[in-house]
């Protein structure tokens, strides 16, 4: 049996990989992908513990943080959408008339 | 129930006023302000109360109901009068009507916002001379500046935003500082509850206790300066003056009338009631600064007025100098002194307001206040120049006007203080102010008044009309009464006063 | 009350306690009904009308189970449901009451905004299910309902902020909301994990009596910790995530912005205050002194919203960074909190809830306000507010009402809920907290009072004849969240018990 540190190190590269995308990437698409990455990242972690601690609660919640996701996605390219007709691009730099 | 009664009906007279259309705004306000006076002759009339309310004295139409409760200290609706308060009570009714009787010509523009914010300051007014529960005092103290505010910044002269920007700039810092000095008296105190009389007489059994390791005669000490700094900005006093010429010169007349009657009384009503009543053994150690505070404010007070052009301003300045006597007086601790500070009070609200309204009511017919513009205005306008210099001799201490009897009571009483040492000296130094008075007053009458006729402004001079003349007549008359018959409030002032001497040894 | 008279297996028994939920959600269904049975019929007034009685409805459920003393301990205490993964209790009510207050404004007010929209069913339904979800953070007692909720909450948000589609400042606003949202949901979802992973359970409770057994894993739960409180400091528009909030706020419908910055971050302190209290209170000696990491967020939360809202140029985006203060006042319900001292922390937590209920109305009207002003077309700059007093006096005195609450001035609600609030925390050894606070809120007088002064004292720039046309659901939400702002000072006595009750019951 794999040790659960294992799965920690392995939800943790993930986790800073999709940090790494998000902060690099300036393609609003590229950005969602990323996000998602991070979010299963939570999920290993979810089933991993759920089987070390024995109960099912980890498996139960990550099959709702994977529905929220696709939730959240969609509303994403809705907005993404907008942002197209708008500004012409995807690039979440172009949206800047208002200073940060 | 009477003070609930005439708290009600002027909140909602104040609301009603809002809701009309501006061309009855003037005589609606009028009518209804009419109503609290009644009340509050009422009340005077059946005043049966002896002693001081914060010293455990019977406190006139006293009623007490739970508000809301905070880390264990009981918040209350607790209000109620005694022979200090109602004397002021009376003259903020009084003077509210008049004064809003003499807005019905400057004011020509949203008159029934303008008359609603008066009415609403009038409750406000009444609420802080009644409140016995510090919170209760505190919202209506704070409750004043906005109407105010809106008072001077809206229908105020040419630099009327920065005027009163700076007046509620400088009375809410001084406001903040005062509320944290009085909290940490208050929770050094084994009170569980806000009640003014109940902190007082906490205070007076000696139940004071350090603060975060700071002892009780030092916490004393530095509550005292600190509420002294908050409510001197009020009165005010010199250094802290500076806002009252900007706010009195850009504010229109009635605004003036209510700032200088009643406004500035606010300040030495709580001075009276906070600091010398509930920390009187620290009034005495700050005695000779309070001194010197005072004497400074009387004669620079009056050195500035005598360096000025404009009328309102020398009034202005002048109520600086008056407000200095009446610290004198609060400081002396005597029976005259005391009860003489507390009747000047009443008094120069009557006075200041007189000259304030007579002032506006020159500058409506000339649109000018400047001294040099204009003279020999007494063939012109008889009566409003014949109440003027009745007023200004009011001001210079007219045997039979109030002004007499308050400030003659002061020197009296400061003459023979015992808490103040060199208590001569301050009090001579203080009636040379009297000297300047008269001087600065006479020559502005003199340059003004009398002499050939001469206007600088276009305008074409007419008698003042009925409405402009009744109030100050009105007034004229209160202060010849009060001159004549200071007893009326004397009597009452002194029955609430002497049990603060007691407290502080003094007699 | 009938309610416990049910069997409290039953789903009825369910389906009552969360009445507020409940009514919130079928009339976002009504709502979605109406708009497709009639899809080309101008229905803004019958949605309206549908959206406006679901608030209200629930509003009204609300306070009547407070008063009632439903999940209160005068009636036997929490009521959980689900298996303890939600309890309905006094914390929950209070914050549902801020919330449908809130929604119930906003609808009112967006009746008018919404008068030449195409599709009005939308952005009620949105609004409505975003309030359906924020009713139950407020009762979530498991990080699994925590985040479901969070996230239907969050969902429909951007949606909102981004609804005027051809509007480019709207749009903008609303992908800064979604990216900043989607990170810190992801940085959420992360932070539960590794928290399951410390302790082996989502249940608020369950968590609590494990942590004292965490050993190996105390620095999982701690990182896992201080993730999960990333995601309410996002939720909350607190230092360090706030950064979306000038944004979101500015380029979004007034309406949506006053709904975002008064419910939606009362409903971040809502979960923020019933995670930390009863889950992570005995991490405090375990594994991060989460306290001082508030402490210190608050401080920065108060200098630097205030800070930045006393150099604003544009009124919304003002009151956007003042709205970002405020979560720093509010973030000392958390901060002042230590192991060990039940009372103390009941009272100034409670003192916090009571603040943000008040903060809920001045805040609201105030944005309210503003949309009054977007519809009129007047401007948005200081300047362009120059003599809106003249033509439009009502209103104008409600938000001068605002802004003096806002900045605690003693007339108003403001006043007490800050000092209370500042009181406690003295009282629980956090002076450095309580003044902070008492600065910034000085501080914060000044740009209020620039509002004031524009709309009062200064005389018209531009024309202003846009003004004659009254918006009456405008007119309505703002005038009553004025009155009710101003009762708040006299009637604050309920309002501060029934929160201090409540989070006295969360400690216990």
């Amino acid at each position: 049996m794999v040790p659960v540190e294992y799965y920690l190190l392995l939800s943790s590269g993930l986790f800073c990989i999709g940090l790494f995308g998000i902060l690099t990437r300036r393609n609003a698409l590229y950005f969602l992908m990323s996000v998602e990455l991070m979010l299963n990242a939570a999920n290993i972690n979810l089933v991993a513990f759920s089987f070390y601690w024995g109960n099912l609660t980890g498996q139960t919640f990550a099959l709702f943080a994977i529905a929220l996701a696709a939730a959240e996605v969609a509303v994403g390219i809705g907005i993404i959408l907008a942002l197209y007709r708008n500004f012409g691009d995807v690039d979440v730099m172009q949206a800047a008339t208002m200073r940060w | 129930m009477i003070i609930e009664a005439l708290l009600a009906f002027t909140f909602a007279a104040a609301l009603l006023v809002f809701a009309v259309p501006n061309r009855y705004a003037h005589k609606l306000a009028f009518g209804l302000s009419l109503v609290p006076i009644v009340g509050s002759l009422y009340m005077w009339s059946a005043f049966e109360a002896g002693g001081n309310a914060l010293t455990g004295g019977q406190i006139a139409f006293e009623t007490v109901a739970p508000w809301l409760e905070v880390a264990g200290y009981q918040l209350q609706w607790y209000v109620g009068v005694d022979g200090i308060s109602l004397p002021l009570v009376v003259l903020t009714t009084f003077l509210t009507a008049l004064a809003i009787m003499s807005a019905w010509t400057p004011i020509d523009d949203r008159q029934s916002q303008f008359y609603g914010l008066m009415l609403l300051m009038e409750a406000n007014l009444i609420g802080v001379f009644t409140a016995l529960d510090f919170f209760l005092w505190f919202v209506f103290w704070e409750a004043v500046l906005v109407p105010m505010y809106f008072l001077i910044g809206v229908w105020g002269g040419p630099r009327r935003k920065y005027a009163a920007i700076k007046f509620f700039v400088y009375t809410n810092i001084a406001s903040l500082v005062m509320f944290i000095a009085f909290m940490a008296l208050v929770f050094s105190l084994p009170v569980d509850s806000f009640g003014l009389p109940e902190i007082t007489q906490s205070l007076a059994a000696g139940e004071l206790t350090a603060f975060y390791g700071l002892p009780a005669e030092t916490l004393a000490l530095v509550v005292f300066a600190a509420m002294f700094v908050g409510f001197a900005v009020k009165v005010p006093v010199v250094p802290v003056h500076t806002w009252l010429p900007d706010a009195h010169v850009e504010a229109p007349t009635p605004a003036s009338v209510m700032l200088a009657g009643v406004l500035l009384k606010m300040g030495t009503y709580a001075l009276l009631r906070f600091n010398f009543t509930m920390l009187p053994e620290q009034a005495s150690a700050f005695a000779i600064p309070i001194g010197i505070i005072a004497v400074v404010s009387v004669i620079y007070g009056a050195m500035l007025a005598l360096a000025q052009t404009d009328l309102k301003r020398i009034v202005a300045y002048s109520s600086v100098s008056s407000m200095g006597y009446v610290i004198l007086g609060l400081i002396a601790f005597t029976e005259f002194g005391m009860g003489g500070a507390t009747f000047q009070m009443v008094a120069h609200g009557l006075i200041s307001g007189l000259m304030f309204m007579a002032v506006g009511v020159i500058y409506n017919a000339t649109h000018t206040r400047i001294v040099d513009d204009m003279s020999g205005l007494a063939d012109r306008m008889p009566v409003a120049v014949w109440i003027l210099v009745a007023g200004a001799f009011a001001y210079m201490g007219l045997p039979l006007m109030a002004g007499f009897a308050g400030e003659f009571f002061i020197f009296v009483g400061s003459f023979g203080s015992t808490a103040l040492p060199y208590a001569p000296v301050f009090t001579a130094l203080a009636m040379f102010g009297i000297v300047i008075v008269a001087g600065y007053l006479l020559l502005a009458m003199q340059r003004t008044l009398f002499g050939p006729f001469r206007l600088e402004t276009d305008y074409e001079l007419t008698r003042a009309p009925m409405h402009d003349i009744a109030p100050l007549v009105a007034l004229l008359g209160a202060i010849v009464l009060l001159g004549v018959a200071p007893s009326l409030f004397f009597d009452m002032i002194l029955d609430a006063t002497v049990p603060i001497l007691e407290l502080g040894g003094g007699l | 009350m009938s309610l416990l008279q049910i069997e409290p297996t039953s789903w009825l028994f369910a389906l009552s306690s969360l009445g507020p939920t409940v009514v919130l959600v079928l009339s976002a269904l009504a709502v979605l009904a109406i708009d497709s049975l009639s899809p080309d019929a101008r229905s803004n007034t019958r949605l309206a009308a549908t959206a406006a009685a679901g608030t209200l409805i629930a509003l009204g459920i609300t306070v009547w189970y407070l008063l009632a003393g439903t999940g209160q301990p005068a009636t036997g205490g929490a009521i959980s449901l689900f298996s303890g993964a939600i309890v309905v209790d006094g914390m929950g009510l209070f914050f549902t009451a801020i919330f449908t207050s809130v929604a119930a404004l906003v609808v009112v007010a967006s009746y008018d905004y919404l008068e030449d929209d195409a599709n009005p069913a939308a952005f009620y339904s949105l609004l409505l299910f975003a309030t359906t979800a924020m009713s139950l953070m407020a009762v979530a007692n498991s990080l699994a309902t925590v985040f479901i909720s969070l996230e239907m909450a969050s969902l429909p948000s951007y949606a909102l902020v981004a609804y005027l589609k051809t509007n480019r400042g709207s749009v903008e606003a609303g992908l800064k909301y979604f990216l900043i949202g989607a990170v810190s949901a992801a940085v959420f979802a992360f932070g539960i994990s590794l928290v399951y992973a410390a302790t082996g359970s989502l249940l608020l409770p369950d968590i609590a009596t494990a942590i004292g057994d965490v050993t190996d894993l105390a620095g999982i739960l701690g990182v896992g910790i201080l993730m999960v409180a990333g995601g309410f400091l996002f939720k909350t528009a607190s230092v360090p995530f706030h950064f979306w909030a000038p944004e979101a706020y500015e380029g979004a419908p007034a309406p949506v912005s006053a709904f975002l910055s008064s419910a939606s971050k009362a409903a971040g302190f809502a979960v923020a205050f019933r995670v930390f209290a009863e889950a992570f209170m005995p991490a405090l000696d375990v594994a991060v002194d989460w306290g001082l990491l508030f402490g210190i967020l608050a401080v920065v939360t108060m200098v630097l919203g205030n800070f930045a809202a006393a150099t604003q140029t544009n009124v919304k985006r003002m009151l956007a960074y003042s709205s970002i203060g405020h979560a720093g006042y509010a973030l000392i319900g958390l901060a002042a909190v230590t192991a060990g001292a039940g009372a103390n922390n009941a009272t100034v937590m409670g003192a916090a809830m009571a603040h943000l209920l008040v903060y809920g109305f001045m805040n609201t009207g105030a944005f309210l306000f503003i949309a009054m002003i977007e519809r009129w077309g007047v401007g948005r700059t200081f300047e362009d507010y120059a003599g809106i007093g003249r033509k439009a006096p009502m209103a104008s005195m409600a938000m001068a009402v605002f802004m003096f609450s806002l900045a605690g001035l003693p007339l108003f609600g403001g006043f007490f809920s800050k000092y209370f609030l500042f009181l406690g925390a003295i009282n629980a050894g956090f002076w450095w907290l309580a003044a902070v606070g008492a600065v910034t809120s000085a501080l914060s007088l000044y740009y209020y009072s620039r509002v004031v002064k524009a709309l009062w004292l200064e005389e018209p720039t531009g024309n202003l004849d846009a003004l004659d046309s009254k918006p009456t659901g405008l007119y309505a939400a703002v005038i009553v969240a004025g009155v009710i702002t101003v009762l708040l000072l006299p009637g604050f006595g309920p309002v501060i018990e029934t929160a201090e009750a409540a989070a006295a019951a969360v400690f216990a």
